[in-house]
């Protein structure tokens, strides 16, 4: 699902923007802020389904080549963990694109 | 041998003046008769300067593609402040042209630093602060002691190096073990040699550490977590290749919840591509 509108807390600091892809983890995230419903776009405006599984093997190779990018912060942190979870997205993107082509 | 901040700034005067359209924008702001037809003017004299203008009025950073014709138009787009701040960024990305170091690849330098000023500045526009551009401007210029001392102090360059690949330290810590000072000290002194503003110099000389600005601790955090999320981004390094260690309390200072790391980014990538040609 992607954001319809901004996600804002009762004080107006935003917490996600409009356009943001959220799933699950999003939701759960939501309900632990106190965010009870949000305004999400029409099923067919959202982005092809992600190229399938992922290797476990590149999966795992592309967490440690981030680790060893990250390897001087407090890789445990919040903001880290959400760090790592991307930059792995982002190496294992285009090698999918490339396995899709 | 140490050379300290002052000496090398000193000797950076024979590298040349900052652009007169620099001082002639800096002026016209500061009498309070000018009207968009003179900035437009000064603008206009630099035709480089007014295409680049152009374009960056109608790029993804404003978001009004193709409709912006003239550069009264976009100075009313950007602000005027706003045009200053992008005029300091491309006069100094225009100091350095043509310098080789030897010690850097210019383009992967120039390729973090604006990766680090579009992080700001994103990071700036989450935060809702009222003038994101001031912040890419200090992105942009955080490294830029380092050109500096590689064209300034090269004979310790190689030792500075030489430390570093060891392994284990920080770049900035070894060339202030090897020179007495570091690149964010010689940044932020040769901003003040500029006669830019104390708040860009202040988030320069403390964008390793940030809890030390001495009230620019926002802009001082901001430009420490972009240089960080720069690097992690792997899209160039001005000598640094691993992101240095997050300071949690600078990101705390940003207010900004992690999960928006990600929305973050995507605005990051969706303007880097407009930025780069724009600067590069």
């Amino acid at each position: 699902m992607i954001l319809k509108a901004p996600v804002c807390n009762l004080d107006r600091q935003l917490l996600l923007g409009a356009g943001a892809v959220i799933g699950e983890r999003h939701i759960r995230l939501f309900q632990s802020w106190g965010v009870l419903e949000v305004a999400v776009r029409d099923a067919e405006c959202a982005p092809a389904a992600s190229a399938g599984p992922v290797d476990p093997g590149a999966a795992e190779l592309a967490d440690r080549e981030v680790c060893q990018v990250l390897v001087h912060q407090a890789i445990d942190s919040p903001l880290m963990v959400e760090v790592r979870r991307l930059l792995v997205g982002r190496k294992l993107r285009p090698r999918n694109l490339l396995e899709a082509a | 041998m140490k050379a300290s901040s002052p000496d090398m700034i000193a000797d950076i005067d024979t590298l040349g003046s900052f652009p007169a359209v620099y001082q002639q924008l800096d002026e016209a702001l500061n009498d309070p008769n000018s009207s968009i037809g003179r900035f437009s003017e000064i603008i206009e004299y630099d035709v480089d300067l007014t295409a680049r203008l152009l374009r960056l009025a109608n790029s993804s950073f404003y978001g009004f593609p193709g409709n912006i014709e003239t550069v009264g138009q976009a100075i009313t787009l950007i602000g005027l402040q706003q045009m200053q701040d992008l005029v300091t960024a491309r006069c100094a990305i225009d100091f350095f042209k043509g310098i080789s170091s030897g010690f850097v690849d210019m383009e992967s330098f120039w390729r973090h630093s604006i990766a680090c000023g579009t992080v700001a500045r994103v990071l700036a526009v989450y935060r809702r602060e009222a003038n994101p551009e001031r912040l890419f401007v200090a992105g942009l210029l955080h490294d830029i002691g380092r050109l500096v001392i590689y064209l300034k102090a090269s004979d310790a360059v190689p030792e500075i190096f030489c430390r570093y690949r060891a392994g284990g330290k920080l770049l900035v810590d070894c060339e202030q073990a090897v020179l007495g000072t570091n690149h964010a000290e010689v940044g932020a002194a040769l901003i003040r040699h500029w006669r830019l503003s104390p708040a860009l110099a202040e988030a320069v000389r403390c964008h390793h550490r940030p809890h030390d600005a001495a009230g620019h601790l926002v802009d001082a955090a901001t430009v420490h977590v972009a240089d960080v999320l720069a690097l992690a981004l792997e899209t160039g390094s001005s000598g640094q290749k691993l992101p240095p260690p997050l300071q949690p309390a600078a990101w705390n200072r940003l207010g900004l919840a992690p999960l928006l790391v990600e929305p973050i980014l995507n605005d990051v990538d969706a303007q880097m591509e407009d930025v780069l040609a724009l600067f590069l």
